[in-house]
């Protein structure tokens, strides 16, 4: 019998907690976020909260656990973005001290929106994560073929080490050229700080990454360096307190690549946390997807200030080719999020030579925030247009309890701003000037999900869009309908602990990965050989669990024709490796590449090249016969309607309004209508429909006439 | 400046510049042949929003194509360094969009696409692809390959999608196709003027074949075409999805109207410099291997109200190797006008072109007739092209009185693209050809206020990325010994450019054949307004080192000059040689020109520049002659001391002594209009005078030069290790600094021949 499951999601302002009760019911709990004691009292309290939902006290809940996922994502991501992590050292390959400062040429661009692109003297390289006075460089070499040339200067790194000490470092980076082909260097260069340095935080660039490509190695090395202690001591802290008040199991930690590790392969390699708050969203997505039956999804988060989109392909979320954090982009198994600086809080303004309607990149972010918060904001936001349209309830309550108590919307500050700023300049109505906002938003939302779907080579008629985050479900028809999408999944209640959701729907998956050159024709017996290393290196690994036994061994290969530098991830079929079995590879990705490229881009006989083998033992966990409904009783679900604005030129429509948290299973509304929820609202707009599933989930249909 | 530019020189029938003997430079109306109908139809009323929905899309469609050939190109030099480029033309050839790739491209798809209109319109039809290497029409160089394709509504053409993009090799005689031992166009690869590579969307196959033919690497070049053909049609597609959605009269009218913003916001820029003539010059040297002259090449631009001029007037006779197609002389001017002066309008760069007119010397290294060997341009003419059409661009820019524009003015980026190009077999036996880009890492050009920054890439490359040293050591038999920021080279200044950096790598476990380094011995890139110029190319290759037995003791060597074996010496643009297990290879990148007198840079500034390693000791005290106190930090007052004494004994050289300096002034607000802080416009006395001390420099139409205080020297005294450029040729250059005659400031700096008069690189309309 399956104990409680528990989903953490520790974020800047609150920690989320969903709990899956034995019986599938789920409960969730929200507490504010405590930096100041490592994050504990957060952490526990929405716990406590979900607890109390499920009507079981702070005794009972952690005995009764059978296992409890947590990621930190918003912890690392911020000690990041905010330049406040370690003071690092880092030891690497003589003559390539520079390596991490000159960031390929890109440190300006790289994290810009493409409006900065091209303002060469406007914007500028970071400061480097670690400065070039606490760089070492030792005397060591390995080639391409893990061939040691020149052999490690252990003196040089004991020195080093001792240098690194005496300049105060917290923690110590070791990043070689080549060592994903050869770790020896890196493993032994690490016993020597060990015993130089005890007590220092200490990573290796081989088992952080492995990319061939020193940079993004090396930069995924500095940041795990970079996060490390602070990261580490509140994953321990978490977990020595869990042990005190009765939980037997051992802490999972949240990873970027869309599993979960146990604290002990995951405290030591935080850089995999971050970015798996988003990550566990898509797993989200994924499980209610499959609910619905549909195995290709769009997952779009659009918040206040960013647009996050993933992509789900055949039920599985796309691995990315790097991770950009603030500047700094780097190579781990991740899954691809893409952030795009679109939200609720992108600010309208006039192109005055064009005389174009222009939205974004600028943000008035959370502070001040749009007008209508009245922070002090004065440019017009997309929040504003939302307020001014009725697509938000005028008795909206924005911010959560923990800040301001919740306030309500201003919406004469709103009007005010667009009235000026938009309206009268381009000789606009108020509320046409509005719906120009939230049309420019949406066309370029919509253009940011073209280039993922297609760009990829995907046709996005095929994929079902969720939207969630506190603007999506306002915006999802106006940007799913450009792009031919027929079906916009809303996820019900749980949309506001979704991170929280899908991390305790996640499974537990290792990831062991190897840089290769198999070059056409493929020898099976050296694929098998790159395989089988892993799986030993797996088999070595997953030795002290107890249900190393229940594992599956999934494979996958970066393949593409040979010279080229883009590659497509191909899952690698389970079992004997002989020339058939690579044929039916080669076979297949050449099929997708024709699929996502086209005809054209096809050059028969070209030479295919494998470059990285990976290897992902995995149990599936997710639980059963999930009832995350949960119906609010005693509440009115039709609340009359109201004023709302769809198309420009037109008036307003008496448009229907709901209460989405009352609405019972199986209704369905007509557009025009507006479904308030409880952090956002479901915009219906006219010939369209939504639904509420028996997951409690809202699915809206775009083409009611067609068959969904 | 050559006077001849101001004056009358002889005009041209347009069709002088037919893109067969002479390069092609159309002007006025396309001419269409009668049987293709352009689609004019454009919605003139069309509101804010929609206007703003679809000028997104169009951009977007180019951003698209971007990812395209992203994701399928093989070439390293496509993918890695981002030289290629997709773009939005109108139905005649307007640029509308322009990707954040390859800058100086902007002045080439335009070109060939008009010259497929006027002279292969009869065939233009839907479904076709032209492809074009010829440079007399519109490349660089052959290696550049464009690939263009009209976009059809309702039969007629409504715009066109198009590419261009380097490919590893085309053939010549140098693998790689840079061939610096061309004598003339037929030692370089072949040029192919347009021809249909793809018809009725299918690739027609004898024209691959044919065009395989030229390579080293044909499979690299098919792969690459299909890039580029699925970066066409995914953008055409989009566009068309556009015109589906939004009609074709409201989607051009669209097109129309971002054109007209981009000439209007160009037209306000313009309407903030002073009229005038802007100009500069660097002298080329070393037109081939086994060469020894030198070869200045000039750019000037005449800015009068709303237009401007370029011309080419004072460049050399096309000569050697060193050329470059006109397209690309004119596209590095664009180029910079696009990302320094209008990096708002995102590279909606065609109703700024309009502005321009390009009046060039036919048979010029800029602008060379047909027969010119142009092959290695990407690392000489192109280069040239661009260091002096942004110094150009900086220059007006600096003399805008609009403060925002001064700010965004960068100083030169480096008149020469060192590399190496090293080929053979690799290390698993397959053929490589090994361009090397690690000076795609760049260093930043400086502004006025503002340092540049190492390893910032390239201005006209805003998206252009530095290889990974395990990419190149995995495909190609070489093993780095370093890579390394190189003190010093960025251009010293008021406000110093981004150091450049500097290599080193061996052969190992395969064959390589060095088919092409770069060394130099004349600083080309301009220094502003009184910096220094940028850097020089250095190769060094040491034979037979010791280097393999020093890797046996554990050693990994950092300083050549420590290792045994013998330097070879190199005369500039050396023929291809084989190097082995044992040599030692050393090249550099270059650091951009600096911008102002070194002597007035902030002198804490200095101390964080040691400390950063970025400036030598002996630099901080020759360049910038800073005092520091016991304690480490800068003595101000012994600097200043320091500094003015230097100021003075400057002056002594220059044979305008003087007792004392002229204070500084206070600046003062609502003064007269500053250029940088160089120069004061002093529009009521019709002078030009030093910023820092009023000092009266002559009428505002006269050359301030002569009135200052100026002294030549060796330009090997610019920095400790510099050649003499005796080494490479044989007519003598120096290094003349010219300085305020009240204050000693240094006001200018350029590279010339002995005696002559000085170069006017400013002359303001009175």
């Amino acid at each position: 019998m399956a104990g409680l499951v528990c989903g953490v999601d520790i974020g800047g302002t609150f920690t989320d907690c969903v709990l899956i009760g034995e019986d599938g019911r789920v409960a969730y709990g929200k507490a504010l976020s405590s930096p100041a004691d490592s994050f504990q009292s957060g952490f526990f309290g929405s716990i406590e909260s979900a607890g109390g939902q499920l009507g079981l006290s702070a005794a009972d809940l952690y005995t009764r656990m059978d296992r409890l996922i947590s990621h930190g994502s918003t912890v690392a991501t911020n000690i990041v973005v905010e330049r406040k992590g370690a003071a690092i050292g880092l030891i690497t390959t003589r003559g390539f001290e520079d390596t991490v400062r000159t960031m390929r040429g890109l440190g300006r661009p790289t994290g810009e929106p493409p409006e900065n692109l091209l303002r060469f003297a406007e914007t500028r390289k970071p400061e480097p994560l670690v400065p070039i006075e606490r760089t070492f460089g030792v005397a060591e070499r390995v080639d391409s073929d893990g061939d040691v040339v020149v052999a490690l200067d252990e003196e040089e790194v004991a020195a080093a080490a001792d240098a690194l000490v005496e300049a105060g470092v917290d923690t110590i980076a070791i990043a070689f050229l080549w060592s994903v082909r050869n770790d020896a260097h890196e493993r032994r260069a690490r016993e020597i700080v060990n015993e130089r340095a005890p007590g220092v935080f200490v990573t290796i660039s081989s088992e952080i990454s492995k990319a061939v490509g020193e940079y993004e190695r090396f930069v995924a090395t500095l940041i795990n360096s970079y996060v490390g202690p602070v990261t580490s001591t509140y994953l321990h802290g978490v977990q020595g307190r869990l042990a005190d008040v009765g939980f037997a199991g051992e802490l999972h930690i949240m990873q970027c690549h869309g599993g979960m590790v146990p604290l002990g392969l995951g405290a030591d390699r935080p850089i995999f946390t971050i970015g798996s708050g988003p990550v566990g969203g898509l797993i989200g997505c994924a499980r209610v997807a499959d609910d619905l039956g549909r195995n290709d999804i769009i997952a779009s988060d659009m918040g206040g200030t960013s647009f996050d989109v993933g992509i789900i392909k055949d039920g599985e979320p796309l691995a990315a080719d790097d991770t950009l954090l603030g500047k700094w982009r780097y190579r781990v198994p991740a899954v691809e999020v893409i952030s795009i600086g679109a939200g609720g809080g992108s600010i309208a303004w006039i192109d005055e030579l064009g005389g174009g309607l222009r939205v974004g990149p600028q943000s008035a972010s959370s502070l001040p925030g749009p007008c209508c918060y009245d922070r002090g904001g004065e440019e017009p936001t997309v929040t504003d247009a939302d307020l001014i349209l009725g697509y938000i309830a005028p008795e909206a309550t924005f911010g959560s309890k923990g800040e301001r108590g919740g306030f309500k919307p201003r919406r004469d500050l709103a009007e005010k701003a667009i009235q000026e700023k938009v309206a009268d300049p381009l000789g606009l109505s108020l509320t046409d000037a509005a719906l120009g906002i939230v049309e420019v938003a949406n066309a370029k939302m919509a253009a940011a999900l073209e280039n993922e779907i297609i760009g990829r080579g995907f046709d996005p008629r095929d994929f079902v869009l969720m939207s969630y985050g506190g603007a999506g479900p306002f915006h999802a028809a106006g940007y799913a309908a450009s792009l031919g999408v027929d079906t916009i999944v809303i996820p019900g209640e749980t949309a506001s602990v979704w991170s929280a959701f899908g991390i305790s729907q996640a499974d537990i998956r290792y990831q062991y990965e190897s840089s290769v050159v198999l070059i056409e024709p493929f020898d099976p017996a050296a694929v098998k050989g790159a395989f089988d290393e892993l799986e030993g290196l797996a088999r070595e690994g997953l030795n002290q669990r107890e249900d190393a036994a229940d594992f599956e061994f999934r494979r996958f290969a970066r393949m593409r024709f040979q010279w080229q530098r883009h590659e497509l991830e191909m899952r690698f079929p389970d079992g004997e490796i002989d020339a058939a079995t690579l044929e039916e590879v080669k076979r297949q990705f050449v099929e997708i590449y024709t699929q996502r490229y086209g005809e054209v881009a096809l050059l028969p006989g070209a030479t295919v090249e494998i470059v990285s083998v990976r290897l992902e033992p995995a149990i599936t966990m997710g639980s059963e016969n999930l009832d995350r409904l949960d119906v609010a009783e005693g509440e009115e679900f039709a609340k009359g309607s109201r004023r709302v604005y769809f198309e420009r030129g037109a008036g307003p429509v008496d448009a229907a309004v709901y209460n989405g948290d009352a609405m019972p299973l199986g209704e369905v509304v007509e557009g025009p209508a507006v479904i308030d929820l409880a952090i956002t609202g479901i915009v219906v707009p006219p010939g369209t429909s939504c639904e509420r599933r028996q997951t409690g989930d809202f699915v809206m249909n775009l083409n009611p006439g067609s068959a969904a | 400046m050559n006077p001849a530019t101001a004056t009358e020189r002889p005009q041209r029938p347009p069709e002088f510049w037919d893109g067969v003997d002479h390069a092609f430079n159309p002007t006025g109306p396309v001419k269409v042949p009668p049987n293709l109908t352009l689609s004019t139809e454009a919605e003139t009323e069309i509101d804010p929003i929609t206007y703003e929905v679809v000028r997104h899309g169009l951009w977007n469609a180019n951003a698209e194509h971007v990812r395209e050939i992203e994701n399928l190109a093989v070439s390293q030099i496509t993918v890695e360094i981002r030289d290629f480029q997709p773009c939005i033309l109108t139905e005649d050839a307007e640029l509308l969009y322009f990707g954040p790739c390859l800058q100086y491209m902007s002045g080439m798809l335009d070109m060939m696409t008009r010259y497929i209109l006027e002279h292969r319109g009869e065939r233009v039809v839907d479904g076709d692809m032209w492809l074009c290497n010829d440079p007399i029409i519109g490349t660089a160089h052959q290696p550049d390959v464009g690939l263009m394709c009209p976009v059809f509504v309702d039969g007629e053409v409504f715009c066109w999608v198009a590419n261009i993009s380097h490919q590893n090799d085309i053939g010549g005689t140098v693998p790689g196709s840079f061939c610096p031992n061309a004598e003339d166009a037929f030692w370089d690869p072949p040029s192919f003027p347009p021809f249909k590579i793809v018809e009725d969307n299918q690739i027609v196959e004898d024209m691959e074949a044919l065009y395989r033919r030229c390579s080293r690497t044909p499979e690299n070049l098919s792969l690459d075409l299909r890039a580029t053909i699925a970066g066409n049609n995914a953008a055409r597609s989009r566009i068309l999805g556009l015109v589906e959605k939004y009609g074709k009269a409201v989607v051009k009218g669209t097109m129309r109207r971002a054109l007209d913003a981009s000439q209007r916001a160009f037209e306000q820029a313009l309407d903030t410099i002073p009229d005038g003539t802007y100009s500069d010059r660097l002298i080329q040297e070393v037109a081939r291997n086994g060469d020894r002259g030198t070869y200045p090449v000039q750019t000037t631009v005449r800015k009068k109200g709303r237009e401007l001029i370029w011309d080419n007037v004072g460049t050399h006779d096309q000569v050697g190797a060193i050329n470059v197609g006109f397209a690309a002389w004119r596209g590095a001017i664009l180029g910079s006008i696009n990302v320094l002066m209008l990096p708002g309008q995102m590279g909606c760069i065609g109703g700024a072109a309009r502005l321009c007119k390009f009046d060039p010397e036919p048979g010029k290294i800029t602008s060379p007739d047909w027969g010119a060997a142009v092959s290695p341009a990407g690392v000489y003419a192109t280069e040239t092209a661009i260091s002096l059409g942004n110094a150009l661009v900086s220059k007006m820019m600096l003399a805008s009185s609009d403060p925002q524009m001064r700010a965004n003015a960068v100083t030169a980026d480096g008149a020469q693209w060192p590399c190496h190009f090293v080929a053979g077999d690799n290390q698993r036996g397959d053929y490589y050809v090994g361009g090397m880009g690690d000076n795609m890492l760049g260093g930043g050009g400086a502004t006025f206020e503002r340092d540049g920054q190492f390893a910032n890439g390239h201005f006209w490359i805003p998206e252009g990325r530095g290889p990974n040293v395990e990419a190149y050591e995995a495909d190609w038999p070489i093993l780095y010994l370093f890579r390394r920021e190189h003190a010093d080279s960025g251009g010293a200044g008021r406000s110093r450019a981004g150091n450049g950096g500097e290599i080193a790598y061996v052969p190992h476990k395969g064959e390589s054949f060095l088919g092409l380094a770069t060394n130099e011995g004349i600083p080309k890139t301009p220094g502003l307004f009184g910096g220094d110029p940028g850097s020089i190319m250095v190769t060094r290759v040491i034979q037979g080192s010791d280097l393999r037995a020093r890797f046996a003791a554990g050693e990994l060597p950092q300083d050549l000059d420590a290792l045994a074996g013998s330097e070879l010496e190199l005369g500039g643009k050396p023929d291809g040689f084989p190097v082995s297990d044992d040599d030692v290879l050393y090249w550099n990148w270059l650091g951009p020109g600096g911008y102002g007198d070194p002597l007035t840079r902030d002198p804490e500034q200095v101390v964080e520049d040691v400390a950063d390693g970025a400036v030598s000791p002996q630099a901080a005290d020759d360049l910038y002659a800073v005092k520091l106190g016991d304690d480490g930090t800068v003595d101000a007052e012994a600097t200043q001391k320091l500094r003015d004494r230097r100021l003075l004994e400057r002056l002594r050289e220059c044979d305008a002594e003087r007792e004392e300096l002229v204070p500084a002034r206070e600046p003062a607000d609502g003064e007269a209009h500053p250029i940088g802080d160089a120069y004061l416009i002093d529009r009521e006395a019709g002078v030009l005078r030093c910023y820092r001390c009023a000092t009266d420099l002559g009428p505002l139409e006269g050359n301030a030069k002569e009135q200052m205080a100026v002294r030549e020297r060796p330009t090997q005294s610019l920095k400790p290790n510099y050649p003499d450029p005796a080494q490479f040729v044989d007519d003598e250059v120096v290094f003349r600094d010219f300085c305020c005659p009240g204050c000693g400031v240094r006001l200018a700096t350029e590279v010339g021949y002995p005696g002559e008069a000085p170069f006017q690189e400013l002359r303001l309309d009175p």
